[in-house]
C-alpha cells in the first residue's frame, strides 16, 4: 500500500487489526513511541489551568476563522494574487492532482521533491504522478523511510514511528543500498546525502501549509528538518497544497496556535523552522522559487462545514496528540486504520472525506474513553463525533433530514440483525411486564449460556446471567423488611 | 461554474442553512506567555538547549570572535551576501579563509553552494528570548539559501532587538509588511524520525552559531 485506497479502509479493516495485534515488534514500537510523546507533552503543559485557557483561545481563534471561512478564502486569494502567488481551487482529489500535473507539464518537469504534506497523501498524489511518469520523492526523513518501504505513514507527525532503528537500518541497507548501520546519526546522514542530490536536481517542490494568513497572503509551514525550507526555496517552482480550513485571519492569530501545535505534537516549545512564505522570488532577490502556486483543496471539507456538529472537525490543527493518547491507536498502530488519517481524528475525518460506506468501519476502533478529547489542544469533542458517525452509519438511509447535511454514506453500514436487536431491546425496555418475564426466563435458563463467545473468551471467562436478577433480589429484600425502601441498602 | 465558485457557494449556503458556526468565547484575560525578565539569559539558555552555540560579543570584536570560532572548526570557505551588511568582509578577506560572495542568482552558484561552501554568514533582524528564536527577513541582503544549504550557519543578532515572546514580536508593526520570505530559526536542523532519537543536520545546517552582539 503506497497510498490510501479508500475502498480498502472498510474492506480490510478487521484483517489489518488482527495482523497488527499479532505483531509484537510493532506493538512494542508504538507503545514506546506513544509513551515518549505523552510524557514530552506533559512536561510542556505543567499547569492544567494555563493549558485550559490556551486551548480555549486556540479553539476560539479557529472557530472565528471558520465563521468567516468563505470571506477569508476570498481575502486569502486576493492577498496571494497581489503578492504574486497563483491560486487554484480544487473540489476533490482528481482536480487537485490534475492541477499539479498540468503545472509539471507546463514547466516540462519530471522531478518533484516533496516537503511533508498530509493533504498530498490524502489525494494520493505520489501514485498519481508516478502513473504519469513523474518522480515524486518525499524528503521528510520519516516520509522518505516509508516511501522507500513502499508503505504509507502510520502517524501524521512521525510517519515512520512503526519502525525501530534496526528495521530502518535493514531497509536502508537493502533499498539504497548502503552498508548496514544502526547508528541513527549515520542513518540520518545517509538520508541527508541522498536527498541533497534530489533537492539540487528537482524541478518542482511541493509542500503542505499549516496556516494560511488571509490579510497578508502568507503561507506558514512548521518543521524541524529543513525539508520544508529546501522544497520551497531551491526548486524553481513551489506548489503549496492547502486544505480550505487552514486559513486564519491575521498574523496575531498564529502564536497561540503555533504554541499549542508544537507542544501538543512533539513536546517542543518551538520547532526549528517556521517558514512564512508571502511570495515568489522578488526581482531583486537571488533565490527562492520563480513561481509559487497555492492549491486550495476542498475534498469533503465544505460538506463537513455543512453540519453544525461535525463542523468541529475543521478546527483540527493536525498535531497528532489525539492518536498519541489513544489506547486503541497505541495497540493497533496507524496502518491498521488503512486511512491517510489514523487515530481519533482519522476516525472522524476519513469517513467524512471518503464516505461511511468506504471508511465508516474505523469508527468502531474506539472505546469512547475520552482520552483524545482531553488531549486535543482545540477542544474537538472527538468521542461525540465518533459516536455521531457510528449513529449515521447505522441509520436507515434516506430518513428525513435536509440533503445538504447528509453525511456521505449515511446508513451504509446498517446491519438488519443489529437494527432488529435494538428494536427488540427498545420494545422490551418500554414494556415492564414483558421485561420482567424475559428477565425471569433468562435467570432460569442460565445453564444454556454458551461457554465460548468468539475471541472474547480466548482470555476471559464467559459472561453468565446471575441466578436471580437484581429486580428479584430487591423485591425479596423489600418484602422481608417492608419499612425500608429498596435503595437504603444499596 | 468554476470550482472556486462552487466551493464558496457550498460554504455560503451551508452557513445560511445552519446559521453561523457558534462563536467560541475568548478566555479573558487572554492567556499570553509569562513575560521574560532577563531576555539575554533566556535567549542564550533556550538556544543552547536547542544545541546551538552562542558567542557573546560586541560591535568591535565580533569579527575576531567569528574568525576564532572558524579557526577551531574544519571550515575553509565562508559565504557572505554580496549586497548584505557584511559585504565589507569580502574586500578585506582574512588569511586562511576562503570568502565566497553570494551575489548572483542561485542557479549560477548552485553547485558550489551545495558542494563547496562550509559555512554561511547571515543576519537576523531580531531575536525572541523565550524560545531562543532568530527572525530572518529574506531578500536581496539576505538570500534564502545562505542560512539553509551550508552545513554551518553563522548568524549575527543584536541583543537590543530581542523580544520577550513570539506574540510580542508578531504584534510589532515594525515587522510589517512581511517580506516574500521570512523564517524563524530556533536551532540547527534536526529530526527524531528514527525511533524518537534526536539527530542534528537533517536537511539544513548541522551547526548553528549565534553571534550575539551586546
Amino acid at each position: 500500500m503506497s497510498h490510501t485506497d479508500p475502498g480498502d479502509i472498510n474492506r480490510k479493516f478487521r484483517l489489518r487489526v488482527v495482523d497488527a495485534l499479532g505483531d509484537e515488534e510493532l506493538r512494542d514500537n508504538f507503545r514506546g513511541a506513544m509513551d515518549f510523546l505523552v510524557r514530552k507533552r506533559a512536561t510542556m503543559f505543567p499547569d492544567p489551568k494555563e493549558l485550559e485557557s490556551l486551548s480555549q483561545l486556540g479553539e476560539a481563534i479557529r472557530q472565528q476563522a471558520l465563521q468567516q471561512l468563505p470571506e477569508l478564502l476570498e481575502q486569502l486569494e486576493a492577498s496571494c494574487t497581489r503578492n504574486g502567488i497563483q491560486v487554484h481551487w480544487a473540489e476533490n482529489a482528481e482536480q487537485a492532482n490534475s492541477i499539479v500535473l498540468e503545472l509539471m507539464h507546463k514547466h516540462d518537469a519530471s522531478r518533484m521533491i516533496k516537503g511533508k504534506s498530509m493533504a498530498s497523501e490524502e489525494i494520493g498524489l505520489n501514485a498519481f504522478l508516478e502513473h504519469h511518469g513523474i518522480e515524486a520523492l518525499e524528503s521528510d526523513m520519516g516520509e522518505y523511510i516509508v516511501q522507500l518501504d513502499q508503505t504509507a505513514p502510520s502517524h501524521i507527525i512521525m510517519p515512520a514511528i512503526h519502525k525501530n532503528k534496526q528495521q530502518i537500518a535493514q531497509l536502508f541497507h537493502e533499498k539504497i543500498p548502503v552498508d548496514y548501520t544502526e547508528d541513527v546519526d549515520q542513518l540520518i546522514g545517509i538520508g541527508r546525502d541522498v536527498l541533497r542530490q534530489k533537492f539540487h536536481a528537482a524541478d518542482v517542490g511541493l509542500s503542505g501549509v499549516n496556516f494560511a494568513l488571509a490579510d497578508s497572503g502568507t503561507l506558514c509551514l512548521v518543521e524541524n528538518e529543513g525539508n520544508g525550507r529546501m522544497s520551497t526555496t531551491i526548486p524553481k517552482v513551489h506548489i503549496a497544497l492547502c486544505g480550505i480550513e487552514k486559513v486564519l485571519r491575521t498574523l496575531s492569530d498564529v502564536p497561540p496556535l503555533y504554541r499549542l501545535l508544537t507542544r501538543s505534537a512533539t513536546g517542543q516549545a518551538i520547532t526549528t523552522y517556521f517558514n512564512m512564505i508571502s511570495g515568489p522570488r522578488g526581482s531583486d532577490e537571488l533565490d527562492g522559487p520563480q513561481e509559487v502556486h497555492l492549491i486550495l483543496l476542498d475534498n469533503g471539507r465544505s460538506r463537513m462545514y455543512g453540519d453544525p456538529e461535525l463542523q468541529a472537525t475543521l478546527r483540527c490543527i493536525r498535531c497528532g496528540s489525539c492518536m498519541n493518547h489513544c489506547p486503541v491507536y497505541t495497540k493497533i498502530g496507524g496502518h491498521a486504520y488503512g486511512s491517510t488519517y489514523p487515530g481519533p481524528i482519522g476516525q472522524v475525518v476519513s469517513p467524512q472525506i471518503w464516505g461511511l460506506d468506504q471508511a465508516g468501519s474505523i469508527t468502531q476502533a474506539c472505546s469512547l474513553n475520552g482520552a483524545c478529547k482531553d488531549a486535543c489542544p482545540v477542544n474537538i469533542p472527538l468521542p461525540d463525533l465518533i459516536r455521531r458517525l457510528r449513529h449515521d452509519a447505522s441509520q436507515p438511509a434516506g430518513s428525513a433530514i435536509p440533503q445538504s447535511a447528509v453525511t456521505l454514506g449515511r446508513g451504509s453500514l446498517r446491519k438488519p440483525l443489529e437494527a432488529l436487536t435494538w428494536r427488540v431491546w427498545s420494545q422490551l425496555n418500554r414494556s415492564p411486564r414483558l421485561y420482567r418475564v424475559l428477565l425471569w426466563l433468562v435467570a432460569r435458563l442460565r445453564f444454556l449460556a454458551p461457554a465460548k463467545l468468539g475471541p472474547w473468551t480466548h482470555y476471559r471467562t464467559p459472561p453468565r446471567p446471575a441466578q436471580r436478577s437484581l429486580h428479584e433480589l430487591v423485591a425479596k429484600r423489600s418484602a422481608t423488611s417492608p419499612t425500608k425502601t429498596s435503595l437504603d441498602h444499596a | 461554474m468554476p470550482s472556486r465558485d462552487r466551493i464558496l457557494q457550498r460554504l455560503r449556503s451551508h452557513r445560511a442553512a445552519n446559521g453561523s458556526p457558534p462563536s467560541a468565547t475568548l478566555p479573558l484575560p487572554l492567556p499570553t506567555p509569562a513575560p521574560v525578565a532577563d531576555k539575554i539569559s533566556a535567549f542564550i539558555a533556550a538556544l543552547e538547549a536547542s544545541h546551538a552555540d552562542v558567542l557573546r560579543t560586541t560591535d568591535s570584536t565580533w569579527q575576531q570572535d567569528l574568525l576564532n570560532h572558524i579557526a577551531c572548526h574544519p571550515i575553509q570557505t565562508l559565504m557572505v551576501a554580496e549586497h548584505g551588511p557584511f559585504h565589507a568582509l569580502l574586500s578585506s578577506p582574512p588569511p586562511n579563509l576562503n570568502l565566497v560572495p553570494y551575489g548572483t542568482a542561485l542557479e549560477d552558484i548552485k553547485d558550489a553552494l551545495f558542494h563547496e561552501i562550509d559555512a554561511g554568514l547571515s543576519y537576523a533582524q531580531a531575536g525572541i528570548a523565550e524560545t531562543g528564536t532568530l527572525l530572518l527577513k529574506m531578500g536581496k541582503h539576505e538570500p534564502r539559501a545562505l542560512s539553509l544549504v551550508p552545513p554551518t550557519h553563522y548568524v549575527q543578532v543584536a541583543a537590543s532587538t530581542l523580544y520577550g515572546t513570539l506574540p510580542e514580536a508578531f504584534a510589532d508593526p515594525a515587522l510589517q509588511p512581511l517580506p516574500n520570505n521570512m523564517v524563524l530559526i530556533s536551532g540547527p536542523s534536526k529530526t527524531a524520525d528514527i525511533q524518537q532519537t534526536l539527530a542534528y543536520g537533517a536537511h539544513g545546517p548541522k551547526q548553528l552559531v549565534v553571534l550575539l552582539v551586546e
